[in-house]
């Protein structure tokens, strides 16, 4: 099957005065009809900036584009989104590609109700009249799991719960059908209980329309429930890519062991303690020469000060950014 | 609704009583005015208030030098300041917010040229402005609205500008540019109505400082022309006469007074309701309270 969504080389770097410092560096990713893309890391590692480059959407300035593409290939087209202008990047943000945000009580105007902002998208994209519309967004409602979606319509973020409120964000984020959805953190600010539901909404609404899903989570149970493939990103680079069951059980970058080391599991031991990694994410201002994990990594080697690994092969479809892979045990 | 009254303390009750008066005697001058404004009767000039010592019957804030009867020249009074006050502060308020909105959205340079127009005018006094303006324009309800407009806009784009600096950080702006929603609607139809409460409040304290103002430049001859009845106008022609008919000059500057007075109660009320950190009035800032979580 061929890529919806081709991120390729892309580096992005933030700019202060003459100093540039480098934010995404060569990342590349590619989403599938119908598939999830899982993408963790530490806070500032670059997810959301992956993301909100996608959209178009980065702070700029500082934030500077130096290269890759970004190619959308719908059926019967096919375009780099860095070329496109802002009205034709309006027309794909909404109706190709939405996103949803991390904390839904601030991501909904808290002036209009939740009817009107959904109408609003349906409005701007496909040229709903005020009253079909909203008739649309009565069933948006109904689809995201919203209980008598006839009263909450009208009523406004504030008289909403946080998971109303994160299906509310959902039905606006396909109202239009879009074929890739970004949800960034989207269960971050939920309650447990909540996110599960959530998930399997978004899981639901996936299956019946057939969208691509960019999943930035730094939960690993998030990734295990739902993603497909996996990136782990550290520091503005891809450290290891691949299938989500093989990464989440035969982790082969040690930042990525970290990660999953540092989660509790039920079937541990009583007593036992989690196992954190050691360090703090270094600023951009100072990245680490060779491998960028070398500060923190408890395998750190010799040539990992100063050469950097590249991404190698672990299996067929698995690869890391580490000098261990690859080596005689 | 039932809570948007139940919010209204004593004071902002005053405030709207007397707004409302003003406001009524406004529109229903012909009607309520026991006299012609401009009708004189010199055989009844300078006539103390009904109720007063050697009161003129009929006359009951008495009458001007002239005859006028000042009661009814005070409810046509009511009139001019109504008008250049809400037609003040319309203009001023289209113009500054507009120019907030683009300077606060847009940044950069055009924000920057904005705002340092903004420090300009704040740099000079706005009574000289005035002044300067209506001595070249000549003295007339338009150009008193115009000189107003051209000086007062920077109250409104100084709050707008800064609260769209605050709003436009916030994911749901950032929601509604991922959801395609154009330029132009993200705001007028979302920044704008979010900020309308604060920039509201501004208007209605606007309101009571362009009455007094007005009621100023009209006492300096540089307000309405002569002919038109005004309470700064009124206070004028009263000052000669100050030690004999102090009525020609008390029940104007009164008027004036409890004018002003009314506006900024109604402005502190809807400030203290607008302000989730004073509980006082949720009902009007739901919204208010909901955005600042």
């Amino acid at each position: 099957m061929t890529a919806l969504l081709d991120v390729r080389n892309l580096k992005v770097s933030f700019v202060h005065g003459k100093q540039s410092r480098p934010a995404l560096d060569d990342i590349s990713l590619s989403l599938e009809r119908g598939r999830t893309l899982g993408v963790v890391g530490e806070s500032g590692c670059g997810k959301s900036l992956t993301a909100l480059s996608i959209m178009q959407l980065l702070p700029s300035p500082p934030a500077r584009i130096d290269g890759g593409e970004i190619v959308l290939a719908l059926p019967g087209s096919s375009r780099d989104l860095l070329k496109l202008t802002g009205k034709q990047m309006r027309n794909v943000r909404g109706r190709d590609i939405a996103m949803i945000f991390q904390d839904p009580m601030t991501s909904l105007d808290p002036v209009y109700s939740i009817g009107e902002q959904i109408a609003e998208v349906l409005i701007a994209h496909e040229g709903l009249s005020r009253a079909d519309a909203l008739k649309r967004a009565v069933e948006l409602l109904r689809t995201v799991g919203i209980s008598s979606p006839e009263q909450r319509v009208r009523q406004y973020p504030h008289e909403l719960s946080g998971g109303m409120r994160q299906r509310a964000m959902i039905a606006i984020a396909l109202a239009c059908k879009p074929a890739i959805l970004i949800a960034d953190e989207p269960t971050t600010a939920l309650d447990v209980t909540i996110q599960a539901q959530v998930l399997a909404v978004m899981r639901s609404m996936q299956q019946s329309l057939g969208t691509a899903l960019l999943l930035i989570t730094h939960d690993m149970g998030v990734i295990a429930e739902m993603a497909d493939e996996v990136l782990v990103m550290y520091l503005g680079r891809i450290v290891e890519r691949g299938a989500a069951t093989e990464v989440l059980e035969q982790p082969a970058h040690p930042y990525t062991q970290g990660l999953i080391a540092s989660l509790p599991s039920l079937d541990m031991p009583l007593g036992e303690r989690l196992v954190p990694i050691q360090g703090t994410v270094p600023s951009l201002a100072a990245i680490p020469s060779g491998c960028r994990f070398h500060t923190r990594c408890p395998h750190v080697m010799d040539i990992c000060r100063t050469d950097d690994p590249g991404m190698r092969a672990v299996t067929s479809g698995h690869e890391a950014a580490c000098w261990l892979v690859g080596r005689s045990p | 609704m039932r809570r948007f009254l139940a919010s209204i303390d004593t004071k902002a009750a005053v405030g709207f009583g007397l707004v409302a008066i003003v406001a009524l005697c406004a529109i229903l001058a012909p009607w309520i005015s026991p006299y012609d404004p401009n009708a004189q009767d010199l055989l009844n000039s300078v006539a103390p208030p009904a109720w007063a010592p050697h009161g003129a019957a009929g006359h009951l804030l008495g009458t001007d030098r002239l005859g006028q009867d000042v009661l009814s020249r005070i409810i046509y009074g009511s009139r001019v300041s109504l008008l250049a006050a809400f037609a003040a502060v319309i203009a001023s308020g289209a113009i500054g917010t507009f120019l907030g909105l683009v300077a606060g959205y847009f940044g950069g340079w055009v924000a920057a040229f904005i705002m340092r127009l903004v420090d300009i005018m704040l740099a000079i006094p706005f009574i000289l402005i005035a002044l300067v303006f209506m001595t070249v324009s000549g003295p007339s309800l338009t150009n008193l609205v115009i000189a107003f407009a051209l000086a007062r806009w920077v109250q409104f784009t100084r709050i707008a500008y800064g609260l769209v600096l605050e709003l436009r950080e916030r994911e749901f702006i950032s929601a509604c540019i991922t959801s395609g929603v154009s330029k132009f609607d993200i705001l007028f139809r979302h920044i704008l109505i979010n900020i309308a409460g604060p920039l509201l409040v501004v208007a209605t304290l606007e309101l009571g400082f362009v009455i007094l103002i007005e009621a100023g430049l009209s006492f300096l001859g540089l307000g309405t022309p002569p002919e038109i009845p005004s309470w700064g106008g009124m206070l004028q022609e009263g000052r000669a006469l100050i030690n004999v008919a102090w009525w020609l000059t008390t029940f104007p500057g009164l008027a004036i007074m409890l004018t002003v007075v009314g506006f900024n109660f109604i402005g502190d009320w809807m400030r203290d309701s607008f302000d989730p950190r004073i509980n006082i009035g949720r009902s009007l800032s739901d919204q208010v309270v909901a955005s600042e979580r």
